[in-house]
This record gives C-alpha cells, structure tokens and sequence, in this order.
C-alpha cells in the first residue's frame, strides 16, 4: 500500500517540476520573456510591440513573472503609454477595452503571466514609437517611473 | 520534457472552469478586447478561477490506548505480564483541504494503517490490527512567509480499531469505535510553488492517551498555496 503512494507522489513531483516562475529568469518553460525588461519590486516585466490579425497597432506584449514567494498585484490597466509620431509629436494612447476587463490583479507567488493589449491615439494614427511607463505595473506609489520605448527608435528612457 | 508536460497538464487541471467556459469556442485573438473565448487576467490572477485545493498524502503514527478488552480465556501462547491496552498504529493519510480567503481551510482525511505496538491483554493474545479513522479538517494558516506556513487544526472524527489474534478469518478478533476530535499543528516547508512537505503533531481533546505524527507532501493547486 505505501509503494504506490511513494510513486504517486514521485510522478506528481516529477510532473510539477517546472511549473512555476523562476524569480529573475525572464522565461517561462525556458522560452525567454520577450521584449525589453524591467525588474520591480517582486515582478520582473518584459514587454514588446507585436501583431494581431484583428487588433490595429500598437500592440503591445506584456509578459510577467513574481520573483516573491507571496503574492502581489499588477496594474496593466492604468499603465501609461504615450506614442511618438515620425514628427516628434507625442500623443496619449490609451488601451482598447470595450467589456472593461482591465483591472488591478493579483498573482500568486512565484507565478507568470501575459496579456496583449492594443493602444490607439485619441484620435490619430498609429505612432511610429510606443513608450510604456512599467514602473507602477506592481502598484507602488513611491516608485520611480520606468519609461521603455519600442519600435522605429529602440530606445530606452523618459519620452 | 517530462517537466514541460506535466507544466501543460497541470495548468490545463487548473484551467479546467476556462476550459469549461470556452468549450467550442475558436478563440482568434489574443489581444484584449478582441478575445471572445477567454478575458484578462484569467491565466494568471489567482482571482480568475482556481480555487485553493490541496492534496495531501502523510505518513502518520498514532499513539493511543485501547479500551479494555480480551479476545478469549484460552492462550494461544502465554502472554505472561500484566495487560497493557497502549498501543501505536502508523498509514497512511490522505487529505483534500479547500481554502476561504487567504487564511481558513476545511477538508477531510482518511487515516488507513496497521498496528505496530499491540496491546498486552488477557488469554489470547492480540498479534495484529488495522485501523481506519476518517476525519472532518478545520484549520487556519497562522503564520505564512517565505516558503514556510505554519498552521493548526481541528480534526474530528473517529478511529477505528481491529484488534486480531492472527491474519485469518476464522481467529478471534475484537473491534473499537471511537469518536475522536484532535487539535493539530502543522508546518509546510515549500520545495516547489504547488509542492510542500509538511510535518504535524496532534492530540486529542477527548482522551488524553492519543497522539499523532504526520509527515508528508501536498499538492497544491495554486502557487504557494496562494500565500500572502
């Protein structure tokens, strides 16, 4: 009777193995977050420009893991996001949330995540450059902005 | 590989209210907004839709002391001695705890095993037993940091006891019925975000000679147990 518990046990630990978030590695099941990286308090953030058959650009790729062992919370949906036209001007984005999903939630320790959010200029066409602001994702008010710029420019810094 | 898969197909057994909501639906994007089979936050905010549950399978030994009894007048083999009722068990427990909230859990456990210290009676002599002793969980987490939690509980239930002469059917046997409520204390040392090995000791309320053990390893389905 105890033979099989031991070998229950020994699958079920052999099969959770690499089921969790790695604090501080970037990836998931050794797939490497994408995107340009910035570490939080207890989250580590990668994010990225990508493409949907249906959604317009910008799109932007966010992916996530907490380092902690205790849960915190991300805020994906008061993010700020400005976009850059080819002519220096700068424009609020703002999120397409037509069923208001967005919201401030909380993830389990030692967990990830992804979500892909689409972004349009009130009104306009799409930038040329995406700047993110990832320093409050993990929700902090005494945080320092953390401003990250994407595509046509690649480059890091406040917009 | 293995670890890869057993990934896939734990998350899916965690998924499954998702896969239930989007069952014959053809998702054809990912952006939110633009999503109809699934929403934000639904593969990774522990608010989505996994509830706390754990599976625990311990190894338990148990101390107690049996009611009086005998299992005949004629000697089998002189035992010799004055009589003894106190006696140890050990087996296996299985345990299924569902948590409210950050901190309140409740499940069931089954205690099956066999007994390792037999008590000395009169006239025949007992050699083996088997106990069973199913129970009601009602704990609380007390103290939860790092990758340690630290708990206590209230087991009620009852205990039963086969006292026998020998492992056929024909030889004399005696049975107890118990009822049994047992405060516990438990620590989980977390190894892996949906693994912990745990060790608990408990004693009844109700009869003073009653001690458990525990050791052993639990599955959780959320990540830390959804620990704070």
């Amino acid at each position: 009777m105890r033979y099989p518990s031991l070998a229950f046990v020994l699958v079920l630990a052999i099969f959770t193995g690499g089921c969790y978030y790695k604090p501080a590695s970037y990836s998931i099941d050794s797939q490497p977050f994408p995107g340009k990286r910035v570490e939080l308090a207890c989250l580590d953030v990668a994010v990225t420009l990508t493409d949907d058959a249906l959604a317009p650009p910008p799109v932007l790729s966010y992916t996530f893991g907490n380092r902690c062992t205790h849960g915190t919370y991300v805020d994906l949906a008061t993010i700020r996001v400005i976009g850059r036209g080819s002519d220096g001007s700068r424009v609020a984005l703002h999120p397409h949330d037509p069923k208001h999903e967005l919201a401030v939630l909380p993830i389990d320790g030692l967990w990830r995540g992804h979500e892909e959010i689409a972004y349009a200029p009130d009104p306009g066409p799409p930038p040329s450059d995406v700047c993110v602001e990832l320093g409050h994702v993990e929700p902090d008010p005494a945080a320092p902005d953390r401003w990250v710029c994407l595509a046509a420019s690649e480059q890091d810094g406040a917009p | 590989m293995i670890a890869r898969v057993g990934c896939v197909a734990l998350v899916a057994g965690l998924a499954l209210p998702r896969a239930v909501h989007a069952r014959g639906c053809h998702e054809t994007s990912d952006v939110v907004g633009y999503h109809h089979c699934s929403w934000f936050g639904v593969d990774w905010s522990r608010d989505a839709d996994t509830p706390r549950l754990s599976f625990d399978i311990d190894y338990y030994f148990r101390h107690f002391e049996a009611d009086p009894f005998s299992l005949g007048s004629a000697p089998l083999v002189a035992t010799g001695g004055p009589t003894d009722f106190h006696a140890t068990s050990s087996g296996e427990a299985w345990r299924v705890l569902v948590g409210f909230g950050h901190f309140v859990y409740t499940g069931v456990e089954i205690d099956g095993g066999s007994l390792d210290r037999v008590p000395r009676t009169v006239g025949t002599p007992v050699v083996e037993g088997l106990e069973l002793a199913p129970y009601a969980l009602a704990g609380v987490h007390l103290y939860e940091r790092y990758r340690i939690a630290v708990s206590t509980e209230l087991a009620a239930g009852f205990r039963y006891d086969d006292f026998e002469a020998c492992n056929t059917s024909d030889c004399p046997d005696v049975s107890q019925w118990k009822p049994d409520v047992q405060a516990r204390v438990r620590a989980d040392v977390f190894i892996h975000p949906h693994v912990s090995l745990g060790i608990g000791y408990g004693e009844s309320v109700i009869d003073s000679n009653e001690r458990i053990f525990m050791v052993g390893i639990s599955l959780h389905g959320r990540a830390m147990d959804g620990m704070y």
